[in-house]
């Protein structure tokens, strides 16, 4: 049963005389109890529709519905309600520096129409399922992030929330205290059974935790569906931009035009099965000879996918023989074209903004999650 | 030398202390009031609770508008309004009553400020709790703001205590009313030393101890 619907939802701002359409006709549900993702570079409309689920940010058109009921006007106390329902954390996990960890998940007590007296049980209650009971009358500013995002966690989950917004928030920190959060975060899932709405640009954290993924290009989805199936089988160009940036498969452009004559291919195979057989087979018999330039496998939750860039070279022929008998043995086959591949430099850069920090993302996390094949 | 001595015993302490009731009415007068306006002045700009552009401007035409005048020519503006309210402008009260209406828009800038300093992620994470805006007023933004709030105030009172010696100057007593009628019309320059002495050590007191409050809020 979708718990979360958005109907054809589309958000518009206008600023200094410009309209800007953040989020252009989105459609998507929301199953119960799954970790449901949305990635996409900066700037693609992530922050501003995941707002639009608990109406921090109000559709321009479309409909929202929750549990299948129509709340997209809601107004007053009943979107008060409402947002008791949804728990929201960010990247900046937005505590309040003035008052103490206690305090702030009282906060949120006091909006749920708790009980005075019952606010200290809750508050010890939630903060010993985040680990930090302990810190119950310390200032958020001696706090490390990973602390400071746990007791976010604890206030968003203060009013028994059914589902749990995660505003990129991960992004903020260290590998160590990422994997901390993401474990906690899919303990959460799994033994409250709340429902929960991810937004990242981490790739890395896209393939740990999420069930199903939406990618997000210029306010709309373009690509949905099993979080394995997308990023194994890419079709959109932004995903695979995504999964290239993360993997690292890219062949270094200043290299290209040094490569021997040939046709260069981008493989990619259930990391399960192993290729180097196939490809030293293929060569043999083909009399051609296959270069790999790139191989990388990457687990995404408990499969694998395998990518490699190979560069075949030898009579035309038997090129074309040898790639045919390669493409039946493989479920993603694409030729890549040479000059692209020595530009393809210059087109990430221009082609969006964060660029840099998607490749730090997937720089910072090659070496931990990834064997080269 | 004597003369000095029972000017200073005579006059002193009932100026200090029309100054201080003076300075502390309209601090508090400011403080109440310009907290309102500056909630009013935010709420309405803020995108995330009531954005009213039309009531913002209105607001902000009206502070302007008494900010824009130095407190000199306020003052005297404000002679036939005090005189309605209270009979006699030329007394403390009248004074405080000036005082209290130029702090009351000092005041609503610097609580904005210190309001429009908070950051917004903050604000969604609260109005996200499900909580009415009064409490989120009253629970994230005010001790979110306090530090700043509290030096706001301590400027305020400095600021005031100048003022006050303006009101002195025509009639509504005080330290400064003092200083013009012994220190400047009667070259009494010893009573002119000790009132820039004391006002130097009470504005460095109120200083510190507001510097100090601030920071134990601070956290």
């Amino acid at each position: 049963m979708s718990v979360i619907e958005l109907r054809d939802v589309s958000v518009t701002f206008h600023e200094r005389r410009q309209t800007i359409e953040a989020v252009k006709h989105v459609s998507l549900t929301v199953e119960k109890g799954e970790i449901f993702g949305i990635v996409g570079f900066s700037g693609a409309g992530k922050s501003t529709l995941v707002r639009v689920i608990n109406l921090l940010q109000r559709p321009t058109s479309g409909r929202l519905l929750l549990d299948g009921a129509d709340i997209t006007d809601a107004k007053g106390s009943q979107l008060r309600d409402i947002r008791k329902r949804i728990g929201f954390i960010f990247q900046g996990f937005n505590l309040i520096s003035n008052v103490t960890v206690g305090r702030n998940v009282q906060f949120a007590l006091k909006a749920g129409g708790w009980e005075k007296s019952d606010w200290d049980r809750r508050t010890r209650e939630l903060l010993r399922l985040v680990g930090l009971e302990n810190k119950i009358d310390t200032y958020p500013s001696s706090l490390s992030g990973g602390q400071k995002q746990r007791v976010a966690i604890a206030r968003a989950l203060a009013n028994k929330p059914e589902i749990l917004l995660c505003d990129e928030a991960t992004s903020a920190l260290d590998l160590e205290t990422t994997e901390e959060i993401l474990d906690l975060l899919q303990r959460i899932n799994r033994e409250l059974g709340i429902t929960i709405v991810f937004i990242t640009h981490q790739l890395d954290v896209a393939k740990q935790v999420f069930d199903r993924v939406a990618v997000m290009e210029n306010g709309s989805v373009v690509e949905l569906g099993d979080t394995f199936d997308v990023f194994s089988a890419p079709k959109h160009a932004t995903t695979r931009s995504l999964v290239e940036r993360y993997l690292g498969i890219a062949v270094p452009p200043q290299l290209v035009p040094s490569l021997p004559a040939g046709q260069i291919v981008e493989l990619r195979y259930k990391g399960d099965a192993a290729l180097e057989p196939l490809i030293s087979e293929v060569a043999k018999r083909h009399g051609v000879s296959i270069n790999v330039l790139h191989a990388n496998v990457s687990y995404f939750g408990p499969h694998a996918i395998g990518i490699l860039i190979v560069l075949v070279s030898g009579g035309d022929a038997a090129v074309n023989a040898a790639l045919d008998e390669l493409k039946s043995h493989v479920f993603g086959f694409r030729k890549l074209d040479r000059t692209a591949l020595a530009q393809i430099h210059d087109a990430d850069g221009a082609d969006n903004e964060d660029g840099t920090d998607a490749d730090d993302a997937g720089n910072e996390n090659r070496g931990e999650k990834e064997t080269n094949a | 030398m004597n003369s000095t001595q029972e000017i200073l015993v005579e006059n002193l302490p009932k100026a200090l202390a029309d100054t201080a009731y003076m300075v502390l009415v309209s601090t508090l007068i400011g403080v109440v009031l310009g907290t309102l306006i500056a909630l009013l002045l935010y709420l309405t700009e803020n995108q995330l609770f009531r954005p009213s552009p039309v009531v913002n401007a209105i607001i902000g035409f009206v502070v302007n508008a008494i900010r824009s005048l130095p407190f000199l020519i306020l003052m005297v503006v404000l002679i036939p309004v005090v005189q309605i309210i209270i009979g006699d402008p030329y007394t403390p009260t009248g004074g405080a009553i000036s005082l209290s209406i130029a702090a009351v828009p000092y005041f609503a800038r610097i609580a904005e400020s210190a309001f429009a300093e908070i950051d917004p992620g903050l604000l969604e994470a609260a109005i996200s709790t499900g909580a009415p805006t009064r409490q989120i007023i009253t629970d994230a933004i005010f001790p979110q703001a306090l530090p700043s709030f509290i030096r706001g105030i301590v400027l305020t009172i400095i600021s005031l205590i100048g003022y006050s010696a303006m009101v002195g100057t025509i009639g509504a007593g005080g330290i400064g009313d003092m200083a013009i009628q012994y220190g400047y019309n009667r070259y009494e320059t010893g009573v002119l030393v000790v009132i820039v002495v004391i006002l130097i050590i009470i504005v460095q007191i109120i200083q510190w101890v507001g510097d100090w409050i601030a920071r134990k809020v601070t956290h």
